[in-house]
């Protein structure tokens, strides 16, 4: 796609030479991984077309949408609401963050032992190869926890759109709200970016993409609990991948397709995997594209993952938002109370999150928990602790994994990965 | 050589560090003194940069060294504004430290901050 999308990506600023080579290691990984599965559901070459076009036609569509006047906001996380960009007729995309990329010259702005994901936002800035970071009039980072926190002081010195919203982390009345009163702010932020009002219509509007998107992820989740399986786990990651760039609603009618085709393997006992091929749920930090290392090494290890217990996963499509509310107060009230509710390992104490792995572990039948920590991630690194004391004492089988977006340890990885599984057989 | 952390507690002569007396509301006075705390788990913390510059003036320091504990994001990444900031503003070399509580790095500290030294001369 390189020569019909060159002058494009030109005239957003990328620096083609690199962009061509993470494409390049795009293309390889997407193929070696993804296209090497077998008995994939049809419905899944939507989203290998997205996946194709990902740098191509959807950037295409969203410059397009810009000159009609649409504003793009770009957002690192999950807590961004996604309505009230929606309600101003903007666009909310997830920016890229899930592969290395210059990684000498982001360690001049961050300490070397900053997690991968952190390294990669930098590193796509600094690389000048990601072209929703390019495209975006607004890009939101959020207080999350202490590395993104200090890392966004150094970003903002490199692009001139950075709004930086803050985040509780403690589930207090008090906490719940700074969140209300931080996405009052975001809404009056966008609003002035784009010049439209909010008003109780356009918000219930927004609200019911959202939610719509969100309701048919839950579809796919509850598919994925089918025993014997009928997606793969790197399937089902991918359509929550996938959810963070797509247009919600044609997003929504794909994923819709895959389960109406998932609802017939189930009648037709169609099967993809062996007869009693262990289940795995993943717990942990966020998996973004092209991050399939730990999916990928699990599932040609003679497991087949169930669920993600992740932001790129349940934990960020989970819970709906109240859509009852009619006036705009009420409808923000509910938007806070939706995302005040999401157990990030940014909150203190987070029971709800040990509790949900174990919800999650019975509803989609899984044998074990494979927690994935990234690498100098504090948060979710010293919550694995307690998620693997919750797990013992209910028997249910847990791995710690901490690892990077390198390869390097990719031999290591499959080796206690294979000891974990022939432990659940 | 000053350290930085004990000294901005006690400095004498910058009202913005003492509790504000005889206020009517002391609470808020107490919160309003705590709050100036320049910790870099605070963003942006420009009271650090502010305060540094403050204790430079004072102390007209040769050089500053930055000591961040091992794995302890909140400095390590802050380190990053702290080492620009000394360097533009004041002209002066900055070194920072990353270590931990244990001697291992002893030697190689040493070697570090006797190279320093011998810049300045």
């Amino acid at each position: 796609m390189s020569s019909e999308y060159e002058s494009m990506w030109r005239g957003l600023g990328l620096n083609l030479e690199a962009h061509d080579a993470l494409l390049g290691v795009l293309g390889k990984g997407y193929t070696d991984i993804y296209l090497a599965q077998k008995d994939r559901p049809e419905g899944m070459g939507y989203f290998d077309f997205v996946m194709s076009e990902v740098h191509g036609l959807r950037i295409k569509e969203l410059v397009d949408e810009k000159e009609q006047g649409r504003k793009i906001i770009g957002s690192y996380c999950v807590f961004v609401p996604e309505e009230i960009a929606l309600a101003t007729n903007a666009t909310l995309v997830g920016l890229c963050s899930g592969a290395d990329f210059a990684l000498e010259e982001v360690e001049k702005y961050l300490p070397r032992n900053t997690c991968a994901l952190i390294k990669s936002a930098f590193g796509f800035k600094l690389g000048q190869v990601c072209p929703y970071l390019e495209t975006a009039d607004m890009v939101v980072g959020e207080n999350t926890c202490d590395g993104k926190k200090k890392a966004y002081e150094s970003l903002g010195t490199l692009m001139d759109n950075l709004y930086v919203m803050d985040l509780p982390q403690m589930k207090s009345g008090q906490g719940r709200d700074l969140l209300r009163s931080e996405y009052d702010r975001f809404k009056l932020a966008v609003e002035a970016l784009t010049g439209v009002v909010i008003t109780p219509e356009s918000l219930k509007q927004a609200i019911g993409i959202v939610n719509a998107k969100r309701s048919a992820l839950h579809r796919l989740a509850k598919l994925r609990s089918a025993d014997p399986v009928v997606i793969s786990g790197l399937d089902g990651l991918l359509a929550n991948q996938v959810s963070f760039y797509d247009n919600p609603k044609r997003f929504t009618e794909s994923v819709h397709k895959i389960c109406d085709e998932l609802e017939k393997r189930i009648q037709t006992d169609q099967k993809i995997f062996p007869v009693k091929t262990p289940r795995i749920l993943i717990s942990g930090c966020p998996m973004a594209v092209p991050n399939w290392k730990l999916p990928w090494i699990i599932e040609t290890s003679g497991a087949v993952i169930v669920g993600e217990e992740s932001c790129v996963g349940e934990r960020g499509y989970r819970n709906l938002t109240r859509d009852t509310g009619t006036t705009v107060d009420e409808l923000m009230d509910a938007i806070t109370d939706r995302y005040f509710d999401v157990d990030c390992a940014i909150f203190t104490p987070n029971q709800d999150r040990l509790d949900h792995i174990q919800e999650m572990t019975k509803a989609y039948q899984a044998d074990g928990v494979i927690h994935y920590g990234l690498q100098f991630c504090q948060p979710y690194t010293m919550e694995a602790i307690c998620v693997e004391n919750a797990l013992e004492k209910k028997d249910i089988p847990c791995l710690r994994i901490e690892t990077d977006y390198g390869m390097e340890d990719v031999g290591q990885l499959k080796t206690r990965i294979e000891a974990f599984i022939e432990q659940l057989k | 050589m000053n350290i930085e952390p004990l000294m901005n507690d006690g400095f004498d002569g910058e009202p913005a560090k003492r509790v504000q007396e005889n206020t009517p509301d002391p609470v808020k006075a107490i919160a309003r003194r705590y709050l100036e705390i320049p910790c870099a788990c605070m963003t942006p913390n420009d009271r650090r940069l502010s305060s540094l510059s403050d204790m430079i003036e004072k102390i007209k320091p040769d050089v500053v060294v930055d000591f961040v504990l091992t794995a302890c994001h909140s400095y390590n990444v802050e380190a990053y504004k702290v080492g620009e900031y000394v360097g533009d503003r004041h002209g002066l070399p900055y070194l920072k430290i990353e270590s931990d509580y244990s001697d291992n790095d002893e030697g190689q500290i040493r070697t570090k901050i006797e190279a320093l030294f011998e810049i300045l001369g």
